[in-house]
């Protein structure tokens, strides 16, 4: 599944993938892999990512709960 | 072809390597980090590259033992192992984990080192087949072993260019719908 969180989170600090990347210390391929759902990354660049652009891990990582409709 | 004299430039050449290697790890470790993602492909990678090998070690020995293959076993090992290779780094290379974080600087070094390796073996192999030491007693010889090489560094070369083609491919379509 798509992060679109974080594709938003790092669209309005202005940055591009490789400029993130580079911040976090991954490559730009890794970095694009995470925002199109394709690796799941570790809890440390997890929190590398959240540091860098200033969000906490609920608001970029956490799945959103699919809502149950009650009988 | 003096072969004890082939065994010790080869095994002197191999040792060479691994000495200047050792010297320069730390440099070298530096200017060639791996991320996670990229550490987990080349996880992927080793296992293919070592079961291709493995499968092509089966097949080489089992032909041996039926036909009269007329390739010098030292060659077919080599051959076999070369297989594991280059599987191994197509693999990482589709992945985008063979040239590390600092990629495209890599990239520039690698295919540099690659270009002079492949001329100097293509040098190195029109003498051996000009002076008829690529066929020996009806075997082909250890002057195959530039041949190898040149068709190694040739197949990650075309992994490499196919690569940044799509790359470039995917990178202008999305730019599109952008």
């Amino acid at each position: 599944m798509k992060n679109l969180r974080l594709k938003s989170a790092r669209a309005a600090l202005d940055m591009s993938q490789q400029q993130l990347a580079d911040a976090v210390g991954v490559s730009r391929q890794t970095m694009n892999a995470i925002e199109k759902g394709d690796y799941n990354p570790t809890i440390k660049l997890c929190r590398s990512i959240c540091r860098v652009l200033g969000k906490t891990l609920d608001e970029l990582f956490w799945e959103e709960e699919e809502t149950v409709a009650e009988p | 072809m003096n072969k004890e004299a082939y065994m010790i430039g080869l095994w002197s050449g191999i040792l060479c390597v691994l000495i200047v290697g050792i010297f320069m790890k730390q440099k070298l470790r530096s200017l060639k980090e791996y991320d996670e993602r990229q550490k987990i492909v080349q996880g992927t990678g080793y296992k293919l590259g070592f079961f291709t090998m493995m499968f092509a070690c089966m097949a080489y020995g089992s032909a041996t033992l039926v036909w009269d293959v007329p390739v010098l076993p030292m060659v077919g090992t080599i051959a076999c192992a070369f297989l594991g290779v280059g599987v191994f780094a197509v693999y990482c290379i589709w992945n985008d984990a063979y040239f590390g974080i600092k990629g495209m600087r890599n990239k520039v070094r690698w295919l540099m080192i690659a270009g002079a390796c492949v001329v100097l073996n293509i040098i190195s192999a029109l003498r051996i087949y000009a002076e008829g030491e690529f066929i020996e007693d009806g075997v082909i010889g250890v002057g195959a072993m530039n041949l190898l090489v040149i068709l190694l560094f040739l197949a990650i070369l075309s992994a490499i260019l196919v690569k940044t083609c799509l790359v470039r491919q995917q990178t202008a379509d999305e730019s599109e719908l952008d």
